[in-house]
């Protein structure tokens, strides 16, 4: 049995109200997307129960595939360009011959360390970020999420979770994707212009260049990125309350927050991890 | 009494809902309460499930509370089925119908020919199972609603606009479905409608008047 609280009436102090009111306001934001990332934490509990285990593999794969594995032609296409571009670039600038010499160190530099993270995030935030953002509002709009909690099962585990998981993995592959592509297309540039450059030669020189710190460093901007993008498209899905206009702003700001917070991680790991 | 509701209090700020309200229902019945716009069908079917958090009072269905259920205790005491949406779009309708069991690890070896029976009971063609959400029409939404209601064999299943844009045929059938699912469950249902002809269908009919469930008669 559920009690009545009593009511006080208590006369509001304006200037106290006032301040009080705008300190709210001003976190108000901030509390939200804790509070998301709370009950979206919360939730991975259940995954402790195989059953729930199970279910959430199958929405957990049916993301990644989604998120990951379908933007393999969009890193493809990208990559390829960037290849393309960076060598015939840097042939005005270095003679053939130490291009060559200086591949290894410069594509670490140039595309593992900053391009591979920066361009994955981004085609993240613009093709699955803007989609989930849409995804959640619909379903907060059609209120899917109470008619699951009405049938007993938890809305967070089945369709945020998933989410916030599969969203640092896919970036990750992501990297990678992109890294090999535009190696590959990096390559064909440069035997096109030296028919003599070895493969073997060329792979071994960039593997030789790859450190930990980079491995490292990829590893917590995927993972970093990924939650930081996974959360925020959710955090402002679950905002749209209304109407379908209240969708398109909910992308709208998800999206220019996304990319504002992911260039200044991005920024602020290379230069804590690469600066001297 | 399976369903007992007393002193059921819902105020929302500023927008007192329901006063010092009291209902008793029996086992295998099934309730009309008359639906009207902003009328609070839909906060006081939430409300007896124990989803808002406001309401104060007793609900209790067979002598279990419906108030701070475990996920696990409501699917098996309590099926809400709301007027719209509700599926999972990258679920296929029978993978939606079976998420309350599936979530809880209760299938069993025949919820296939069960789905299938509850199809058969409401008209939903089989072959829609395979389809996805946005195949659907709004009927067909509802009612694949409704079946996933019901394929828990709740205590209580809540309906709210059981009869939003289906014709009078479709809606006759699907209260026989109801019907028909009562012989062989002990379910006490609870149908939000606006169709008089409907009400007067049903077991007992109450319409909200001044914060409270009357009973009235057709």
């Amino acid at each position: 049995m559920r009690e009545s609280s009593s009511k006080i009436q208590r006369r509001p102090i304006p200037l106290v109200s006032t301040i009080g009111g705008a300190v709210i306001q001003f976190f108000h934001p901030l509390l939200h997307f804790t509070g998301t990332a709370w009950v979206i934490v919360k939730s991975s509990r259940l995954l402790l129960n195989s059953a729930k285990r199970r279910l959430f593999q199958k929405l957990f794969n049916h993301q990644l595939y989604s998120t990951g594995v379908r933007a393999l032609y969009i890193n493809v296409v990208v990559g390829a360009l960037i290849g393309v571009l960076m060598i015939s670039r840097l042939y005005d600038y270095l003679p053939g011959e130490a291009l060559e010499n200086q591949f290894g160190s410069l594509f670490v530099l140039i595309v593992i360390r900053e391009l591979g993270p920066l361009i994955s995030g981004l085609i993240l935030i613009a093709r699955s970020g803007t989609a989930v953002t849409y995804e959640i509002g619909y379903l907060q709009l059609q209120g899917e999420f109470g008619v699951l909690r009405g049938l007993g099962v938890n809305p967070a585990f089945i369709l945020l979770l998933p989410v916030v998981i599969a969203f640092p993995v896919s970036l990750l592959i992501m990297f990678i994707y992109f890294d090999v592509v535009v190696f590959l297309s990096s390559y064909f540039m440069i035997w096109l212009s030296d028919p003599s450059a070895r493969f073997t030669g060329l792979s071994m020189a960039v593997l030789e260049q790859i450190q930990n710190s980079e491995l490292l460093i990829n590893a917590l901007k995927a993972v970093l990125g990924g939650l930081m993008i996974g959360l925020v498209s959710i955090h402002f899905g679950l905002k749209v309350s209304k109407d379908h206009l209240s969708i398109s702003n909910a992308i709208s700001t998800s999206v220019t927050i996304q990319l504002a917070v992911f260039l200044a991680l991005n920024v602020l790991l290379s230069y804590l991890a690469y600066s001297r | 009494m399976a369903l007992i509701v007393k002193n059921f209090r819902l105020e929302f700020p500023g927008n007192l809902l329901f006063e010092d309200l009291c209902l008793e229902l029996p086992k295998q019945v099934i309730c009309g309460i008359e639906a009207c716009v902003l009328g609070g069908t839909t906060s006081l079917l939430k409300g007896l499930a124990g989803l808002i958090e406001e309401v104060t009072g007793e609900v209790s269905i067979n002598g279990v509370s419906t108030f701070g259920l475990s996920e696990r205790d409501r699917s098996q005491h309590i099926a809400i089925s709301y007027e719209a949406g509700g599926l999972i779009s990258f679920f296929n309708v029978y993978q939606n119908i079976i998420l309350p069991l599936d979530y809880h690890n209760r299938l069993d070896q025949d919820i296939s020919a069960r789905v299938h029976a509850l199809c058969e009971m409401f008209a939903l063609d089989t072959q829609l199972l395979s389809s996805f959400p946005y195949d659907l029409n709004d009927v067909q939404i509802r009612i694949v609603n409704l079946i996933r209601a019901l394929i828990v064999r709740p205590s209580l299943c809540l309906i709210d606009e059981f009869d939003g844009g289906m014709h009078e045929e479709m809606i006759e059938l699907a209260f026989l479905g109801l019907k028909e699912f009562q012989k062989t469950h002990a379910t006490t249902i609870i149908i939000a409608t606006s169709q008089d002809v409907l009400l007067g269908e049903m077991d007992c009919a109450y319409k909200i008047e001044a914060h409270k469930l009357v009973e009235f008669e057709f």
